[in-house]
């Protein structure tokens, strides 16, 4: 069958995707409140590691977000549950003017799809290229502006746990939706439910070609999505399986593919066969009872809930939101896969926990897309569209030079989470570069007048960075300078 | 002694038999209508024929400077993309938590450049080079300068960070040195990757490995060997060689994958996951021909090629013959067995 989208399939799959918005536009405005000067507290020392007497509120509030925002500040020195039980409010409003931003990031992609004529090359290519910008642009804006932060943390975590590249075609035409109405609505909601939702999605039915699986009548089903479900989204490498069970998954998921002309998911019984489990036995300690779709429905589940998934699973949280060092035995990592199964796999209570173990928090380095969204943040009021296409050249450059577009990386294990990937003389001038453009709004974006170090980082700055403001002509050079330090780095 | 290096890892899996077609009619009986066809293969010796769309790599094998070494890869090798490309890059004990590339620079000369060991396409450092210091990776080594910006210039961020102790500090230390001596370096606008490490190596930094990942072979699925992706794939790939080759005096390119494909097609006209694969070495100095030992289609290991040429043999000949360093520090627990890659 094949793959390549006609026009009259994107907009098919356009249709499909509905409200692309992530979050409900309901509440009032409130944009990102102007930042204040306070009185300075104790200053941080000049390493880069945790320092001491930061003020309350700012480490919660910087690991769990992508750039503390005063009130974001404020609502985590109230602490761990007043924090996350905001967040977590069903009721919590979205910006009103990010939700504008969005609608029309998102609208681009549905008007260039239905404008552009023909189904050539040059027509696929731009629609390529349109599919690419907005998934990446949806990520980057989300996670600077949206005011429903441990979302977009939590997605920005499984928009590398559950990857599709968009520098694959043509999955890539799916990953706008995937974004929205996979990734984002599912972050917090139980993984259970977020891994069938990736299983059904079109993206990763196309991006690991199960699309095309199908078994039975000596037909050999592809194993592209059964493995990584195994090694990448559930058990992990180690999670105690063979390549014979690779063989059976791919079996027990034959059939699942897209409807050609709604690309939304279907079950072909034809194409459908369970292989060796036709013959009794089973597979990680499932066994197939009720036939079709419903087997592979109930295999993910079960998937799910072992115990090797709550551990592995709970392994690249801790990693992500505690520190690079911790070790898949690491007692916390069990606390944590306990909490993820006491639970029934939901995930908010797992970050919650992680939130309260400050104790074991290590060092963690902002990651590309960590860097720049905070000092959109924290130096940017949210945009309008006009202002955010205007900035989107340079933005794409930088994000594209730290390697981190966000959606790019081009294999299904997502972007490495270790401050070792993220660092070197490249990683570092790259840096550099960016803090300069981000100090003159990447060449569109308005600017919080008056910066200061403090209102930038949250903290004050630290002896070298307060010296070298100090003498700064500008605010464009203090910008640039706080971007460039080495206290921005962390979070 | 160092002459030039560039390994090209090819993430996803090459299809070798899709590259290099073993003699007689095995790849037609063992794939029907999807191997790479005998007519307009180009043929490189003893029978062996490469894919059309090589044209330039073939024209090197003509004249004796290509080794091939089908059937590699590492005994028990994992057939998971991730454990697989870590241990080719490590080309040791899994106790080891560098690269090949890092330990034969850590080897050497340490400290005389930050350019020894450079991977452009991407700022993550490639394991292959872990465990040296002088190691720069570059999405683009064009932009391995600071754009001119209100506030940050090399003395600026000097400042900034030279009393820095935390997880970037070494980073930062190593970008000023760099930056101090990348003023040679001309890589012309628009450079592919190719271009940009012969750039490097002509600006003389003191440049000793290049690296060039190539990802996209994980070929599940419609792989299309003629006129379809993988024919355009091998076509780039064709070019980069050539650039390489002919750009930098006395380079040895090394090309290599985590693992071969299935031999049989699934049934999305692709190839799953499978063991003996294909490594390719370049350059002047390279003994032309297939090496290593062929077993032939008949008798696989479950599916796939068996895996009788081990690929820490072809790592440790290329330390001993390209970088002059000792076998036992570029690929330790490789056997002796040596396979007489070059002349």
């Amino acid at each position: 069958m094949g793959l390549e989208l006609d026009r009259r399939q994107v907009l098919v799959a356009l249709a499909a995707c509905g409200a692309t918005v992530a979050c409900r536009p309901t509440g009032p405005a409130r944009p990102v409140p102007p930042v204040r000067p306070r009185p300075p507290t104790t200053l941080p020392p000049t390493t880069t590691t945790l320092p001491a007497g930061l003020p309350a509120g700012l480490a919660l509030a910087r690991r769990f977000s992508f750039g503390p925002t005063p009130d974001l500040v404020a609502s985590a020195a109230s602490g761990v549950d007043t924090f996350f039980d905001a967040q977590l409010d069903p009721r919590r409003p979205e910006h009103a003017a990010t939700s504008a931003l969005l609608l029309g990031i998102d609208s681009i992609w549905t008007e260039a799809a239905a404008s552009l004529p023909g189904d050539d090359e040059a027509a696929q290519l731009e629609r390529r290229r349109v599919a690419t910008v907005t998934a990446a642009s949806r990520s980057l804006a989300l996670s600077a502006w949206s005011n429903l932060q441990l979302r977009q943390v939590a997605a920005d975590f499984f928009s590398d746990h559950l990857h599709v590249s968009i520098a694959e075609q043509p999955s890539v035409f799916f990953v706008p939706s995937y974004d929205a109405q996979v990734i984002r609505a599912g972050a917090l909601g139980r993984f259970a439910d977020l891994l069938l939702a990736s299983a059904q999605s079109a993206a990763m039915l196309v991006y690991l070609d199960n699309v095309s699986s199908r078994a039975g009548r000596g037909r050999v089903p592809n194993e592209n999505y059964a493995r990584e479900l195994l090694e990448l989204h559930t058990v992990g490498v180690s999670g105690g399986y063979d390549e014979a069970d690779v063989v059976e998954v791919a079996h027990v998921l034959s059939g699942w593919t897209l409807d050609p002309g709604s690309r939304q998911f279907t079950f072909r019984p034809a194409w459908h066969d369970l292989g060796p489990l036709s013959a009794g036995g089973d597979v990680l300690g499932w066994r197939p009872s009720s036939g079709g779709v419903r087997d592979g429905e109930s295999f993910l589940q079960h998937l799910a809930r072992l115990p090797a998934t709550a551990r592995y699973l709970c392994w690249k949280l801790a990693r992500r939101f505690v520190s690079d060092t911790i070790t898949p035995d690491d007692p916390l990592v069990s606390d944590l896969a306990a909490t993820y199964l006491r639970e029934d796999t939901a995930i908010a209570p797992v970050l919650r926990h992680a939130a309260r173990r400050s104790d074991r928090w290590g060092p963690k380095v902002r990651r590309p897309l960590d860097l720049v969204a905070a000092a959109l943040r924290t130096g940017s009021p949210v945009p309008t569209l006009e202002q955010f296409q205007a900035a989107r050249t340079q933005l794409g450059a930088a994000l594209d030079a730290l390697g981190q577009v966000p959606w790019k990386w081009p294999a299904p294990n997502g972007y490495p989470e270790s401050t070792g990937a993220w660092s070197g003389p490249g990683a570092m001038v790259a840096r550099w570069n960016t803090a300069s453009a981000a100090a003159s709004g990447f060449g569109g974006l308005p600017l919080h007048a008056a910066p200061t170090p403090r209102a930038l980082l949250g903290h004050e700055a630290g002896a070298a960075l307060a010296a070298a403001v100090r003498s700064a002509p500008s605010a464009t050079v203090v910008r640039a300078l706080t971007f460039a330090s080495p206290e921005f780095q962390v979070r | 002694m160092s002459t030039p290096l560039v390994v090209v890892f090819l993430r996803g899996g090459l299809d070798g038999l899709s590259l290099l077609r073993p003699p007689g009619d095995e790849l037609d009986r063992a794939r029907g209508a999807a191997a790479l066809p005998a007519s307009g293969a180009l043929p490189v010796g003893d029978g062996w024929s490469l894919h059309p769309s090589a044209s330039r790599l073939a024209a090197r094998a003509a004249a004796g400077r290509v080794a091939f070494v089908p059937a590699s890869g590492l005994p028990g090798a994992s057939r998971s993309h991730f454990d697989a490309q870590a241990a080719v890059e490590r080309c040791a004990p899994t106790t080891e938590s560098t690269g090949f590339l890092g330990r034969a620079l850590a080897a050497g000369a340490v400290g005389s450049s930050p350019f020894r060991g450079v991977a452009v396409g991407q700022p993550q450092t490639p394991a292959l080079l872990r465990g040296s210091t002088d190691v720069i990776a570059a999405t683009n080594l064009s932009q391995f300068r600071l754009r001119p910006g209100a506030g940050v210039n090399a003395a600026s961020m000097a400042a900034l960070w030279s009393g820095d102790r935390g997880p970037l500090a070494s980073s930062a230390t190593g970008a000023l040195t760099a930056l101090g001596r990348v003023a040679g370096i001309q890589v012309p606008a628009g450079a592919d990757e190719g271009e940009q490490l012969v750039a490097l190596f002509a600006a003389g930094v003191g440049a000793e490995v290049g690296v060039i990942n190539v990802g996209g072979w994980d070929h599940h699925n419609q792989i299309g060997v003629t006129g379809g992706t993988f024919a355009r794939m091998i076509g780039e790939l064709d070019r980069t060689v050539e650039t390489l080759v002919a750009g930098i005096p006395g380079v040895t390119v090394l090309v290599l994958s985590e693992f071969g494909r299935r031999v049989a097609a699934n049934d999305s006209a692709g190839f799953d996951h499978g063991r003996g694969g294909l490594a390719l070495l370049v350059g002047d100095r390279v003994r032309g021909g297939v090496a290593g030992d062929w077993p032939g289609l008949g008798d696989l290991d479950a599916g796939d090629v068996r895996t009788v040429n081990d690929v820490r043999c072809v790592v440790a000949e290329v330390g001993e013959r390209v970088l002059g360093v000792d076998a036992g520090r570029v690929a330790p627990g490789a056997p002796g067995t040596r396979l007489g890659l070059f002349a």
